[in-house]
């Protein structure tokens, strides 16, 4: 976080390039974010690309006592809901898994193990309504609060509480439906 | 609202809640513990599942190139035309030359200051995923060349080449007239494109190469020459057409002549480059013959060039396989195979999976299912010892348990295949939990007894002739071999009947581990 902010202060001390360092440091993850939200890759890289230029544009209304990433974060959500509203339509394109960097710690059989059963969660995911999937990347991906979700779809936190619980239930039922859900066990 | 119709709501999952209901919600759930704690009950596998790290997506090559070029554009305007620049093109590293001469000169002066900003306006090599080639850009071994061709209005730019004496990477780029960048592509497995490498004579050097990354990589042989020459002689490209859709990627072969040759000098790695001669030989006792040849230390990587083959005996033990092999497979399918098919598919040589310790028995490099490949330093000056841990080899298998389901029942039945046991023991129907549309809706039901030869490792390709695919569930038998080991073979889409016909289960590789290879030798890291 100090590193952030260092960077946070050259870029507005007038060097722009040192920006880059935000942008590297954060675009996988804020490109994962947009992606788990429903995004194809491409539009997911456009709207980071955007809420990485808006935050340029408005680091000085940023605070620097809390984390970047987070400031970051809500600003690329925000790029992502008033595009979607703006075209008045909600994403439905399957996710995609190729392109993704993983690390393991155990041994690899057991990651990949891991990983596809993870896969299949995912695969499933992509049949769920767009703003199911979004609480469950708000929540599961960037560990919101329920209170900080609410703030952020400007939805009651009850609302969210309650698209969580279907979300997760209309998973059980897709997981169960595809058959799948034995063989995870 | 009470609760029923609290719980109703919520449940109802493939509707909306409209703002009314979710007031009504709300106003219910604040004052209705029972309703809270449904709603937050977290606790079962979809939530283990969800709860666990997420993978991370990551950007394209370029995305930090293409959001810099965004923001310094909107500087640019902020600041208006007086102190306006005229970038020569898009990307990053060529304008950040003034940053990179500030921050020499805070460096060189003690000024703290992040290393990365100075690796990364020094290669874009820096800014990689791939390990190896992010040390070989931080550490300065990446050569700038900017050399580029124009032809059909498409100008073809080699802009950065990352070398060591082992491998060489490639980063070739494509640019309108307008200077906007291309997602093109180029083939180099057909006649109209080559890359290679020559000496300075023209002499043809032989590589073999790969496109990864985003990068052409080409891995360079033994003893090769300082200086070099890398021609790239591109006569078609493919436009990715940017209105593709995830099924069908659209591309566009444009053709012209885009012919460069780039000079290459391995002179700065290869000087940072160390190697520990090995040259040592074994024969396993099951007749493969493992060559280490060198430990090679390169600013990028360090990698044991270690080969192996069958001896004659081997050889001979593995036609042998490979005619039961082709023999079974011919009875049991249409589609024939031959000798040589599967000699190609199953090759000589064997995995071989080792390691490398250091004096105190800790890992300092091994396979790591990485091809032989690890990244990170040695120690100068330290007893290294190499040591086997397994050599496995896939081999054709002429498996064939050929049996009556129903049968099993009366009697079980007993198998054997290549030092391994089999006893069929009973079989029973029952119905697919999930079955696919147009399937029996049942699956096949054998429950059975293995016990493997303590060179067996598993069975591979797996099939029951003329039905559904066949699943193992096996118990762990990563201790005590050699014992039986409870198995369910299951086979979906079992037609109900069935099971008073025969039934033929084969499996088309057998992959045989063998552990107890003893060849272990010691050597000593180089002093830097």
């Amino acid at each position: 976080m100090e590193e952030d902010q260092e960077w946070v202060k050259q870029v507005l001390g007038g060097d722009s390039h040192a920006f880059a360092h935000l942008v590297n440091k954060y675009k996988n993850r804020v490109c994962s974010l947009l992606v788990r939200m429903g995004n194809s890759p491409e539009d997911a890289e456009d709207f980071a690309q955007s809420a990485f230029v808006n935050a340029y544009k408005s680091l000085q209304k940023y605070d620097a006592s809390r984390p970047f990433s987070a400031w970051l974060n809500k600003i690329a959500i925000n790029c992502c809901l008033q595009a979607w509203r703006r075209a008045e339509k909600h994403p439905s394109v399957p996710l995609q898994e190729s392109n993704t960097a993983h690390t393991y710690e155990e041994n690899p059989e057991s990651f990949y193990l891991a990983l596809e059963k993870q896969n299949e969660l995912f695969a499933v995911m992509e049949e769920l309504a767009s703003h199911y999937r979004i609480v469950l990347t708000l929540r599961y991906f960037e560990e919101m609060s329920y209170q900080e979700i609410a703030e952020t779809m400007q939805v009651p936190v009850t609302t969210v509480q309650v698209h969580l619980y279907r979300a997760k239930k209309k998973l059980r039922e897709l997981m169960g439906k595809r058959g799948k859900l034995h063989e995870m066990c | 609202m009470k609760c029923a119709d609290c719980v109703r709501l919520i449940n109802q999952v493939d509707r909306e809640l409209s703002h009314e209901e979710g007031r009504q919600l709300q106003d219910h759930i604040a004052g209705c513990e029972h309703c809270q704690s449904m709603l937050l009950q977290e606790v079962d596998e979809v939530d283990a599942d969800l709860s666990k790290p997420w993978p991370i997506v990551s950007a394209s090559d370029h995305f930090t190139e293409k959001v810099m070029a965004e923001i310094l554009q909107v500087e640019e305007l902020q600041q208006g035309p007086i102190r306006r620049k005229k970038w020569s093109g898009s990307r990053l590293w060529q304008r950040a030359g003034i940053t990179a001469a500030v921050l020499l000169l805070a460096l060189t002066v003690g000024v703290v200051s992040s290393p990365t900003l100075a690796h990364y306006v020094t290669s874009i090599f820096s800014e990689s995923f791939i390990v190896e080639m992010q040390r070989g850009g931080d550490l300065g071994f990446s050569q700038k060349v900017n050399q580029k061709v124009t032809d059909q209005g498409i100008t073809m730019l080699v802009d950065e080449i990352l070398v060591d004496p082992l491998k060489m990477y490639v980063s070739i780029r494509f640019f309108t007239e307008q200077n906007q960048e291309l997602e093109a592509s180029i083939e180099f497995e057909n006649k109209d494109n080559r890359i290679f490498l020559s000496d300075q004579n023209g002499k043809y050097i032989r590589t073999e190469v790969q496109h990864s990354y985003g990068f052409e990589t080409l891995y360079l042989p033994e003893n090769i020459p300082n200086d070099l020459i890398l021609n790239l002689k591109v006569n078609r490209l493919d436009l990715h057409n940017e209105a593709y859709t995830k099924d069908e990627k659209k591309v566009n072969p444009t053709y012209g002549s885009w012919h460069l040759k780039v000079p290459v000098s391995l002179e700065k790695s290869k000087s940072a480059t160390q190697t520990i001669p090995i040259h040592k030989t074994y024969t396993s006792p099951q007749g493969f013959i493992l060559e280490a040849d060198r430990l090679v230390l390169t600013p990028m990587e360090s990698k044991l060039i270690l080969s192996s083959k069958m001896n004659e005996q081997e050889l001979a033990r593995m036609e042998s396989r490979v005619q039961a092999g082709v023999k079974v497979y011919n009875s049991l399918y249409p589609d024939k195979v031959t000798a040589q098919e599967l000699w190609d598919f199953f090759g000589t040589n064997a995995t071989v999976m080792w390691e490398i310790v250091d004096e105190k028995g800790k890992v300092v490099m091994d396979t790591n299912g990485a091809d032989g490949e690890f990244y990170g330093p040695i120690e100068p000056n330290k007893k290294l010892t190499y040591r086997t841990v397994y050599i496995e080899k896939a081999e054709p298998s002429d498996l064939l348990l050929t049996f009556t389901p129903a049968d099993l029942n009366k009697q079980p039945l007993t198998f054997t295949n290549e030092g391994n046991t089999f006893v069929l023991k009973s079989f029973r129907i029952a119905p697919e939990p999930n079955p696919a549309h147009g399937t029996s809706g049942y699956v096949g039901i054998v429950e059975a007894e293995f016990t493997y030869h303590q060179d067996s490792y598993e069975y591979r390709g797996i099939d029951a002739i003329g039905l559904g695919i066949v699943k193992m569930e096996k118990e762990d038998r990563s201790t005590e071999k050699d014992r039986p080991h409870a198995i369910t073979i299951t086979i979906r889409d079992f037609p109900k009947g069935r099971e008073n016909q025969p039934v033929t289960i084969t499996a088309s590789q057998l992959v045989k581990r063998y552990e107890n290879v003893d060849w272990s030798f010691d050597m000593v890291s180089p002093a830097r």
